[in-house]
Formats: C-alpha cells, sequence, structure tokens
C-alpha cells in the first residue's frame, strides 16, 4: 500500500477529473487523488463533466461508460479535444472486449473495470502524468523537419507525435501503412530529425534486391569470396554505422537471411562473406513494409523474433481515405510544388476538381494524388487552371460509376419484387431480413457519403459513435 | 515507364551499362543523357509515366554535378553507379537515397537484376497508371 502512495507523489500537482454517476466511487477516489498531493473535481453526469472539462484544464480523466444522460465513449474524443487534450482513462462496471478496444481506439490511455483496487487506479495515474511531464520536455513539433509531410487531421497529429518520438531515442522504428502513404518519408523524418542525421541514411530495397544479391549487399564480401566476387565489397550495413539503416518494405527480406540479421540485430556485429574479421556497425534500424507480418509469422514466411526486434516503436500511417480532410492541403502544396518543379506559373483548380479529388478513394495513398496531380497538369498544358477533365480517365469513371450505381441503388428499394407462393417467407423472417437489408444499405450509403469519417456520420445519422461502431461491426462488409 | 540514363562515358563503362538496360526496357522507354544540363531539363518535364533515374558517375565532379539536381530527384527512384568505393563518394551516393549502389568496375549484372525488379514492382503496384501499353515492353 505505502508503495503506491510513495509512488504517486508527484513532484508536479496536477488537475484531475471524476465522471462517475457513483456518488461513492467519486469520493473513494477523490480521497486517493488528493491523499497523493493532486487537485480533484468530480461530476455525477456526462453533462456537467463535460462542462468542467470545457471550463478548467485537466491532465487525466476518470471517465465512466454508463452514465445516466448517456454513454462516457461518446464524450471521449470532446474530452479529448478539449485545450489541456487530458489522458482519459475509462472506468466501467460492465467488461467487454469491444468496448475496451472501442475505448483505446477513440484515444483512451486506458481502461479499467469495477471494482477498482487502489492500485487498479494508481498505476495508470502515475504513468499517464509521467507521459504527460515528459511530453513537454520534447522537441515541439513545428520545429521538426518533415519536408512533403502534411496534414492537421487527428490521424496525421498523431503521427507528428510518434515522428518525434522516434528521432528522439534510439530505438528500432518499424513504419506500417499501405501502399503510398509516406513510409519512407517518415523514416527520412526521423533520420533528419535524429542525432544521426550528419551521418550516412542507407536504403536497403528488400523488394528490389534478388534473393541471389542480398546478402552480400548487406554484410558486404571479401575478394574471391565467391564468383565473380573480384574485389572487395563494403556492405551496407557497415556504411549506416553511426547513422541510419533503412530497410524497405522489409517483408521481403529472405527467410534464410532474416536470422543472420537477426544476429547483427543482437550485437551489432557480423562478418562479411568471405570474411574471417568480426565488423562492428553502430546503426539506427528503421523498417517500413505494407504487408501484415504477424500473419506472415504465422504462416512461417517472417520471424517472429526479429518482427519482435523490429517492433520496438511502431508508426503506423493512414490510408489517405481515412483522412480525407486532408487532401486539400495536399492538392494545394502539391500543385504549387509541381508547378516551381517545372517551371510553369502556378495553377489554379476548379470546385469540381477539389470535390473529385475529395470523393475518389485512393487506393495508391498520397503517392497517387500526388502522381494524379503530375498527370493532370502535364494534361493542362499551358492552361491557368485544372478542371474535372484533366483527371486520369480512370478516375473519372470510377467517381461517375459510384455516382450512378447510387442512383440505381436508390432506384430498385423503390421497385416491386415479383413474387411466387413457393418459398414465401414467414412475416417475422421477412421483417427481420428486410431491416437488416435496409440498415447495412444505410450504413453503406453513409461511409460513401461521408468518406468514413465518423464524426461527420455521427452527426448526419443521429447515432452514437459506440452504437456506430456496433453497427458497423455487425456488418462487416461495410466498406468504410 | 521510362527510364533515364545519364552517363558521361560514351564507351567503356557507360556502353557496358547501356547494354544491360537494353536488353531490359525497350529504346522507344529509355532516355539517355550526356550532360547535366540535358538531365535537368528532362526531370522538369511533367510527366505521364513513372520513371526511374539510372546515374552513372565516372568521376568524383560527375557525382558532384548529380548532387547539384538532387533536388529535382527525390521523388524518383535511382540507381546510383559510383566511381569508386571510397567514404566520400558512398557518403555522396547515399545522399541520393538510391534504391541501389553499384561501381563504376562492376559488370553490371547487379544494376540489370535490381533494374529488373524494380520495373516488374513498378507494374505490380496497385496504383493509377494503365500499365496496358508498357508491359509488353519490358523484356524478360
Amino acid at each position: 500500500m505505502t508503495y503506491f502512495f510513495q509512488d504517486l507523489r508527484a513532484s508536479v500537482v496536477a488537475n484531475i477529473l471524476i465522471i462517475d454517476d457513483d456518488k461513492m466511487i467519486c469520493d473513494s477516489l477523490s480521497k486517493v487523488v488528493k491523499r497523493s498531493g493532486h487537485n480533484v473535481s468530480s461530476a455525477l453526469t456526462l453533462n456537467e463533466g463535460l462542462k468542467e472539462a470545457l471550463s478548467t484544464s485537466f491532465d487525466v480523466v476518470f471517465l465512466d461508460v454508463n452514465m445516466p444522460d448517456g454513454n462516457g465513449l461518446d464524450v471521449l474524443p470532446r474530452i479529448r479535444e478539449t485545450s489541456s487534450s487530458p489522458e482519459v482513462i475509462i472506468i466501467t462496471g460492465s467488461g467487454d472486449p469491444n468496448g475496451a478496444e472501442l475505448a483505446i481506439k477513440s484515444g483512451a490511455w486506458d481502461y479499467i473495470e469495477k471494482p477498482l483496487s487502489i492500485k487498479d487506479v494508481t498505476l495508470p495515474l502515475v504513468r499517464s502524468l509521467q507521459y504527460r511531464e515528459e511530453k513537454k520536455t520534447r522537441k515541439p513539433l513545428v520545429s521538426l523537419k518533415k519536408e512533403g509531410i502534411l496534414g492537421n487531421s487527428s490521424q496525421m497529429k498523431t503521427c507528428f507525435d510518434l515522428l518525434a518520438k522516434a528521432a528522439d531515442s534510439d530505438v528500432n522504428v518499424l513504419v506500417t501503412g499501405e501502399t503510398g502513404t509516406g513510409k519512407e518519408l517518415f523514416a527520412r523524418a526521423s533520420h533528419q530529425n535524429s542525432s544521426r542525421s550528419n551521418k550516412n541514411f542507407v536504403v536497403v530495397d528488400c523488394a528490389a534486391l534478388p534473393d541471389t544479391l542480398i546478402e552480400s549487399v548487406l554484410f558486404g564480401h571479401t575478394k574471391g569470396a565467391f564468383t565473380g566476387a573480384d574485389r572487395v565489397q563494403i556492405g551496407l550495413i557497415e556504411q549506416a554505422d553511426r547513422g541510419t539503416l533503412f530497410l524497405d518494405e522489409v517483408g521481403e527480406l529472405p527467410l534464410s537471411l532474416q536470422k543472420a540479421f537477426l544476429r547483427v540485430l543482437q550485437e551489432h556485429h557480423f562478418r562479411p562473406i568471405g570474411s574471417e574479421r568480426e565488423i562492428k556497425s553502430d546503426f539506427r534500424l528503421i523498417s517500413s513494409t505494407n504487408r501484415n507480418l504477424d500473419e506472415m509469422v504465422q504462416g512461417g514466411r517472417f520471424r517472429k523474433d526479429l518482427l519482435f526486434r523490429l517492433h520496438s516503436f511502431n508508426i503506423e500511417l493512414p490510408p489517405l481515405r481515412e483522412h480525407a480532410e486532408d487532401i486539400k492541403e495536399l492538392v494545394i502544396y502539391y500543385i504549387a510544388k509541381l508547378c516551381e518543379h517545372y517551371g510553369i506559373g502556378t495553377k489554379g483548380f476548379s470546385p469540381e476538381l477539389m470535390d473529385a479529388l475529395v470523393a475518389y478513394d485512393w487506393p495508391g495513398n498520397v503517392r497517387e494524388l500526388v502522381n494524379t496531380l503530375e498527370r493532370a497538369i502535364a494534361t493542362a498544358r499551358n492552361e491557368p487552371t485544372l478542371f474535372h477533365k484533366h483527371l486520369p480517365i480512370h478516375i473519372r469513371v470510377k467517381l461517375a460509376r459510384a455516382m450512378v450505381s447510387k442512383e440505381v441503388r436508390n432506384n430498385d428499394r423503390s421497385k416491386g419484387n415479383t413474387i411466387s407462393a413457393e418459398g414465401f417467407p414467414k412475416l417475422k423472417d421477412f421483417r427481420e431480413t428486410t431491416f437488416a437489408k435496409a440498415e447495412q444499405q444505410y450504413l453503406q450509403d453513409l461511409m460513401w457519403l461521408t468518406k468514413g469519417n465518423m464524426k461527420e456520420a455521427c452527426q448526419l445519422s443521429g447515432v452514437s459513435r459506440s452504437r456506430l461502431y456496433e453497427l458497423i461491426k455487425k456488418y462487416k462488409n461495410i466498406q468504410l | 515507364m521510362k527510364v533515364l540514363f545519364y552517363t558521361k562515358m560514351k564507351e567503356g563503362a557507360g556502353k557496358r551499362l547501356q547494354r544491360v538496360i537494353k536488353g531490359l526496357v525497350s529504346e522507344d522507354n529509355i532516355e539517355i543523357h550526356k550532360s547535366i544540363i540535358s538531365l535537368s531539363l528532362s526531370l522538369r518535364q511533367p510527366k505521364n509515366d513513372k520513371t526511374i533515374a539510372v546515374l552513372m558517375a565516372a568521376r568524383n565532379k560527375d557525382l558532384m554535378d548529380i548532387l547539384s539536381i538532387s533536388d529535382l530527384l527525390h521523388d524518383i527512384s535511382t540507381i546510383v553507379i559510383l566511381p569508386d568505393s571510397e567514404d566520400d563518394s558512398i557518403r555522396k551516393g547515399h545522399h541520393l537515397r538510391p534504391r541501389y549502389l553499384s561501381y563504376i568496375d562492376s559488370d553490371f549484372s547487379d544494376v540489370g537484376a535490381v533494374l529488373g525488379n524494380m520495373l516488374r514492382s513498378f507494374l505490380s503496384r496497385t496504383e493509377t497508371a494503365d500499365y496496358s501499353d508498357f508491359t509488353d515492353q519490358i523484356r524478360s
């Protein structure tokens, strides 16, 4: 007991808010927090709690889920968006793994279940306050070099925060995300903002290097080590000494080489092919992949112990369709940059073009967007304004088809069905099936219209975030 | 799809590498540049195609010339051929963030293997470009 109170006595006094409809919980938690030297306020309803959070700067908020005036998870994002952006620790009486998943995905620091013990409460409180203290001393984001990496959405802000942390340390970083999301840009930015920035940033393109070549390229070789080795070659691992080694598409690293590379990661010693002498290389490792490495481990195509080493710190980059609010900024930036690159006057763009760019789902992500803008500029030639017609045909076709499909679906709903006695359903079954289909269609349309933006979807549908997530999970093939 | 090949060497290593590239890509899709100005003018043209640049530096001066236009190369996949394996040359080479580094005294079979993989990889990506006019131009 004493250990936890000693641990709680922080050097900085924090402001803590407790939102729980159970007065006894509020009082007990308040006592624990006060004894640790922090200030505490409490609220018995979500409304009260939100008013408190908006009017006072809090560091940590304990938030109950089942409140008389709503679901705590629904106000979690609003609490996080207040000026002090407090860490939120969810408390709930009903243990629910889906709720836990939703809480963490919504930005909760932690998720704890009633009945609470002091230990259940104090450890997440101490850690969240420690995290906030350390965050204050970190390099501010505005001074980070992040050329070509843009975004004001909450997803990208999270990524920038992770970038700052990665740059501040020497820990191995794994950057994941779909193709074209900017994994190499983030890897470079991690290097450029680190203490190794004046040393080599060595790229190993694991997808481009043939299996027959990759070992000698990575480790180097002596003269005569194998047929064709007519001179000494210094490997990329040695070239990355005191710098950064970037393994692009690390999922393509041959299984046969993964064990040898793991040893290098563990010991930072290796032997070039044909050499009897071990060489030391102090490199910082950053890797990237668009593959699911956990699945590859299960399939026996990637070593679990190597993944464990690579995965010390993960930056997951979101697909562009999940932060469509950043498209406009990206378009403005890249049109200007491309026009400057080509030495031509800057081009404007029509509102319809921007609408089309925002509506498209960008399977190739930011790289596809930039390539598309390049092609549009090339197509426009000397025209000062980019219009919808300058977009590549396949994008215009896809958007047009999506619009037509929506209209056809709307028309189908109003058509009658031909009936027969054979297979005529029971009324109860018919109702359930029809309702489920209509609900599923509604959700699909909602996601298409809002481009997967949950905040907008909640506003448009009048459904709470938690309920919307439940429904999406229910109909597994809803495309976000 | 375009391969930009920069070399100031008319014979020797320049010719050797050119043969390797022509074995992989049809001539219509290769641009050969013998001066840095010519290369930089080409890089400043709006492109409808994906581009790979193979940059050969026979001497340190060639490497410095390539570095002087590194801003024009930042969105392009590059293969760089260095004049030697000195630390300074390697350091300058990595400044270009190449997909692959080779050396002037190589037989370039390594460059051919890497370039072939890169071309195939570009074709298999799920991005915009319609490559139907290019698939028959990749020679195995």
